[in-house]
């Protein structure tokens, strides 16, 4: 690998903590944006997400190698990191970093897409949960039976058995059997903000039910929406790599970080490295879900917080 | 409360019975079938559709899905077309290898987690709670199996201090003493209880910080304070009893996702559980077993929240349910 090659990642790290220092000089301003970085992740985790959307975005830059290119198949097997391959090589020669930056596309992509799914949906059974009381005791039998189902178990059964199922499919699939939590959120918010004195007055001033949630409720309740979008996507990257560690989620050659570790899972013990990077990603990324979830609800919560 | 709890069971059996028909329905209108020739073998017709009859599979699904009920009623879970054994037996001889590691795994989840957490909330926005909270943030958000992958290459390859693989020595167990058959199975259980158990109990311990700091800034805790309590009894009897309340919603919730990471942790550790017995079964597409895994998983989760539920009614006064 070039100086110029090794400058590209340089570049993203650069990047991500500039706009992670800069994103906290603005919010600071304002009072939910000093509640939200009082958490010490927080500027962290938007760091962390910065550099790994920019690395999915930039892959191509970035990476010296294709992804998918085996580069020598005698003499590259599992090579140990180096200065020409940073991360290493896999089984088939292919060369780590490369396929773990091509590999945050798909990764972060369906993480994105199968979250909107599952919080849209999860917004919408919420709301008129929360909201048409007559729909509230079959919605939420309907979540009750959601939340006990084994959910990977249930995943297992549909990517198993439809075999070679297509990744808009499969991002459906997982985004259909994760919104319940969501909708629980939703509904509880909207049960609170519909007895307000606001939204008695524009009943009263002769708005219809839609008008009354479209324009007063939900810009309301956005609270549990938007920690259900950070949140999620951290669930949803969990939930692939366990589908492709079962050899079930993303095919090969395409890399996403669940197939990454299930390639390297045979060989732990011989080329670790092939393994780790690709969980660490995983990790660093759902941490920093994780922490961008707790520091929002903070930020929504206006209380002062505890000594 | 006779009322509350009979509603709730009826509620938690609809729930279970609707898992049950929600994996019966999958399975069935799933393309492919059971005793199809492989890609690398080939069966006879004949043989094929003699099975099928063997099996009911031949008759409309209402028709299948009304037998397996009257099944099920009478306590009978069908045969397993793979291991051609009843699928009871299997499920018995997996179910308390599951329970032992999830017994294990929720021990260290609730007793590491609650110390961890104890430590947290006590040291708040000090060096220690700001280091040990990030690390704990990164171990909880790592997958489960990776960890169990990188936990058996340390301690199982590198250092060679526990065996990496099943629930007992296949050469020795036999010979083994009582005593020695004990300690035997925990060594194996060691690892990937420890994995499941790790991931969970860095959870618990962020949650009961926030739950614990949630309870430190109350009245009555000033009020305690202002009358001299001293600070370690103040948290460990007056605070810690109120903070342990979210905790038991914690532990109703924690089932499933026990049960989910004993899918893959059993696979890498090859522990004989229901997890392992899963993933074969839906590969191979026995269908009666993986309705049978469903309803005993779901069937786990729905006691899990109702155990909760019931010790949330018990360890606080003020929310026991009216009857009615």
């Amino acid at each position: 690998m070039t100086l110029g090659a090794w400058l590209a990642p340089l570049t993203l790290v650069v990047l991500a903590v500039l706009a992670a220092t800069v994103t906290r000089r603005l919010a600071e301003r304002r009072p939910a944006g000093r509640r939200f970085f009082r958490h010490p992740p927080a500027e962290a985790g938007v760091g962390i997400l910065v550099f790994f959307v920019a690395l999915a975005v930039a892959a191509p830059l970035v990476t010296p190698y294709h992804p998918d290119r085996q580069l020598d198949i005698v003499g590259l097997q599992h090579a140990a990191p180096s200065w020409a391959h940073p991360l290493g090589t896999d089984l088939y020669s292919r060369d780590v970093w490369s396929r773990l930056a091509f590999g945050a596309r798909i990764s972060l992509a369906i993480g994105a897409l199968a979250t909107l799914v599952a919080v849209t949906l999860g917004t919408l059974v919420g709301v008129a949960a929360g909201y048409a009381r007559r729909l509230d005791a079959v919605l939420m039998r309907l979540v009750d039976v959601g939340l006990a189902m084994p959910r990977l178990f249930i995943l297992l059964v549909i990517v198993a058995l439809w075999d070679q199922l297509p990744l808009p499919v499969l991002i459906l699939a997982i985004g259909l059997t994760t919104w319940f939590a969501t909708s629980r959120l939703v509904r509880a918010e909207v049960l609170r903000l519909r007895e307000l004195a606001f939204v008695e007055a524009a009943r009263a001033a002769g708005a219809g039910a839609v008008r009354v949630v479209l324009r007063h409720v939900l810009p309301n309740a956005v609270a549990p929406v938007v920690v259900s979008v950070a949140v999620g996507v951290g669930n949803v990257l969990l939930l692939e790599a366990g589908l492709s560690f079962l050899g079930i989620g993303v095919r090969p050659p395409t890399p996403s970080w669940g197939n990454m570790i299930a390639d390297g899972a045979h060989h732990v013990t011989t080329a670790p490295w092939a393994t780790v990077f690709p969980g660490l990603a995983i990790a660093l990324v759902v941490m920093a879900s994780t922490a961008l979830g707790d520091a929002l609800r903070d930020a929504f919560d206006p209380r002062p917080e505890a000594p | 409360m006779t009322v509350w709890l009979v509603r709730r069971v009826a509620a938690a059996a609809a729930t279970v019975l609707a898992v049950v028909t929600l994996t019966f329905v999958l399975v069935h209108a799933a393309p492919g079938a059971p005793f199809l020739p492989g890609s690398d073998r080939a069966a006879d017709p004949a043989v094929v559709e003699g099975l099928r009859r063997q099996f009911g599979l031949d008759r409309p699904l209402p028709v299948q899905y009304a037998r397996y009920l009257a099944g099920l009623a009478t306590g009978k879970l069908g045969m397993s077309f793979t291991l051609r054994r009843p699928v009871a037996d299997a499920i018995a001889a997996a179910v308390p290898n599951t329970l032992a590691l999830a017994a294990a795994a929720l021990l260290i989840d609730f007793g590491l987690g609650l110390l961890l957490g104890l430590y947290l909330a006590t040291h708040a926005r000090r060096a220690g709670d700001v280091a040990l909270g990030g690390a704990l943030l990164l171990l909880q958000s790592v997958p489960t199996f990776w960890l169990g992958l990188i936990v058996l290459l340390v301690f199982g390859q590198w250092l060679g201090w526990l065996p990496v693989g099943g629930a007992t020595d296949p050469v020795v167990y036999p010979a083994l003493t009582w005593a020695g058959k004990v300690a035997d199975r925990v060594r194996h259980l060691a690892l990937p209880a420890a994995t499941l158990g790790l991931v969970a109990a860095a959870g618990t311990a962020r949650f009961q910080r926030a739950a614990l700091l949630e309870v430190l800034r109350q009245p009555f805790v000033r009020t305690a304070r202002a009358k001299g309590v001293p600070e370690r009894r103040l948290v460990l009897a007056h605070a810690l009893r109120h903070a342990l309340l979210p905790l038991i919603t914690l532990f109703g919730l924690s089932f499933p996702f026990l049960l989910t990471g004993a899918v893959l942790v059993e696979t890498i550790f090859a522990w004989p559980g229901m997890g392992k017995l899963a993933a074969d079964a839906v590969f191979l597409r026995d269908y009666p077993l993986v309705t049978a895994i469903a309803l005993v998983a779901s069937v786990m989760v729905v006691l899990g929240s109702l155990l909760a539920d019931c010790l949330y009614a018990a360890a606080d006064p003020r929310i026991r349910v009216a009857d009615g």
